[in-house]
């Protein structure tokens, strides 16, 4: 890490803002020069998959479950057998979906397994490609900015070149200028 | 004027920080107030397991009622229902079963404070508790809710946004819970104020007394709470193993508290487990920093003793109360990311005489913030509405 940047007088009174804006210009500049690790590479994808997500207005508590490592927000065939009603009522419906339940998965289990691992290999799909069009995007920004570093150097150099050959042009006309004299 | 303060636990051996807060707040009150605490016999806040005595103890010259919970905490049915609840399914009846599910279960405790009519206000500490929101439907008129509230999925359960209209008063404990609470409630006629809570205030060691024990270790930063993911520490080790890898060898993480995941086997990591109040005083004082990567915290009391010691905060950005109280204090730094935390770390560890100017600025805030004095005339001033 260069640490240039810490060089700066202290006062007494600190603006921690300040001193955040030059961390954040000192990370600008790393990333500038393309220095970028592999986890640095997660950070931008996760943000990248944040913002997407805020732009959907998805559920914030949703959202939670689809960032977590677990599969949690995928759909299950299992569901909490409840009733509003309360006491003996309650407890009879209740016993009857348990009964009824065994019934309904036989038909439904397989169409919500089968949904559930076509959730889970696209969920994988969009979060690789968000990941690897990050990557992507980086090593573009960082070839651009090699490009256009090029593009300078070659301008400097065939600058320098015509300012040469100028000058040699005009050694050469001055000494054929002297020898026409003498 | 009598007061009763209504908690899911209590003891000087719990440390949890709304329990905590709790007991700070009614032992301060009790030189205005007469104060009675009623609590359940649950010690475990997972299962509610009932673990201390039922009856009347006094614990610090306070009057603590305990009452039994009725069943304990059953974690399955409980993910069942709030599975269900936070997926955006939850009708009005699964909300209330997500209360019921989710504790602490003690009707008995419900039936004593409905006989207590003699008592003049009800303090309700954590919002989410069924302890909590049974006494503040009980009594709306006489509660004052300090709600403890974070950025999770059940503030936006459709059933908090009524209860929250519900008390007399609401004590905040840092102006970015009150818009949370604010937002998600539209509650804007409650009246309120942000309070927080102060801390146990033992004298300071003195930093060069205390400098040799921790000498071998610095430049360290300093975690203390729970070592746990819930409160970022997860990261905390993903991104100071990386510090080391990459960037630089020489600094030290400390640890102190109770490690609920596993500490990694790092040549810079060092957990002192469960030390002295004046030992863990000691390590701050002698810290670069204090880091707190939680991501949910409605108050960090750590963090506020850091200040008290004059030392800096690193915290987690993305904690919208810690980022909030480092920019109204200029008492630490607030990083997202690896790369701002490794900026932020290094800037400490590397200019400590910036360390202890934003510790001083740190303290600053702590003494005009969070003095006893302070906290204890804002609740008088709720109090006597």
């Amino acid at each position: 890490m260069n640490k240039d940047w810490m060089n700066f007088e202290i006062g007494a009174d600190i603006n921690v803002e300040e001193i955040m804006q030059k961390i954040r210009a000192a990370i600008a500049e790393k990333q500038k020069a393309g220095i970028y690790t592999e986890e640095s590479i997660e950070e931008l994808a996760d943000s990248k998959i944040m913002q997407f997500a805020e732009e959907a207005e998805i559920d914030s508590a949703l959202l939670e479950r689809l960032r977590s490592p677990d599969h949690s927000w995928n759909i299950s065939p299992s569901y909490l057998i409840t009733s509003h009603r309360t006491g003996i009522k309650a407890g009879l419906i209740k016993l009857t979906k348990r009964m009824v339940r065994p019934f309904v998965r036989l038909y439904t289990d397989h169409i919500f397994g089968r949904q559930a691992q076509i959730n889970l290999y696209f969920a994988h799909l969009l979060h690789n490609l968000v990941r690897e069009l990050t990557r992507l995007q980086i090593n573009h920004t960082s070839l651009k900015h090699r490009t256009d570093r090029l593009e300078r150097e070659k301008e400097f150099f065939e600058q320098r070149i015509r300012t040469l050959e100028k000058m040699v042009k005009f050694q050469s006309d001055g000494e054929s200028a002297d020898s026409n004299v003498q | 004027m009598k007061l009763g303060c209504v908690i899911q636990r209590y003891g000087t051996d719990i440390a949890g920080g709304a329990e905590l807060h709790c007991r700070l707040i009614a032992e301060q009150l009790t030189r205005f107030y007469s104060v009675e605490i009623f609590t359940t016999c649950a010690k475990d806040y997972v299962s509610w397991k009932n673990e201390y005595r039922a009856g009347t103890e006094i614990i610090n010259g306070l009057p603590v009622h305990r009452y039994p919970v009725k069943r304990t905490r059953n974690m399955h049915r409980f993910f069942d229902v709030q599975n269900l609840v936070f997926h955006g399914h939850g009708t009005s009846e699964l909300e209330e079963l997500w209360i019921r599910e989710n504790g602490p279960f003690s009707p008995k405790l419900l039936k004593a404070v409905s006989k207590r009519s003699d008592i003049d206000a009800w303090i309700l500490f954590s919002y989410r508790y069924w302890t909590t929101i049974e006494v503040l439907r009980m009594f709306p008129d006489k509660s004052y809710l300090v709600p403890t509230a974070e950025h999770d999925p059940a503030i936006h359960m459709k059933i908090f946004s009524s209860i929250f209209k519900l008390p007399k008063a609401i004590i905040y404990n840092s102006p970015e819970e009150r818009q949370l609470i604010q937002t998600v409630s539209e509650n804007y006629d409650v009246p309120g104020d942000v309070v927080g809570v102060g801390l146990i205030e033992e004298p300071l060691p003195e930093k060069q007394d205390t400098l040799e024990v921790f000498h071998k270790h610095k430049p360290y930063i300093i975690y203390v709470g729970r070592i746990d993911k819930n409160k970022g520490c997860d990261h905390l080790f993903r991104y100071f193993i990386r510090l080391c890898k990459e960037e630089r060898q020489d600094i030290h993480l400390l640890l102190i508290g109770k490690p609920v995941i596993t500490i990694p086997d790092h040549p810079n990591i060092h957990h002192l487990g469960f030390v002295s109040e004046s030992t863990k005083m000691a390590a701050i004082l002698n810290a670069s920093a204090l880091i707190m990567p939680s991501l949910y915290e409605s108050l960090s009391m750590v963090v506020l003793e850091a200040w008290r010691a004059q030392r800096p905060v690193i915290v987690n950005r993305s904690c919208e109360v810690l980022e909030g109280q480092c920019e109204r204090s200029g008492g630490g730094l607030p990083y997202k990311g690896f790369d701002e935390f490794v900026y932020c770390v290094s800037l400490l560890a590397d200019r400590p005489e910036l360390g202890d100017v934003i510790g001083r600025n740190g303290h600053e805030y702590y003494v005009k913030e969070y003095s006893w004095n302070v906290i204890v005339s804002k609740y008088r001033r709720l109090l006597e509405l």
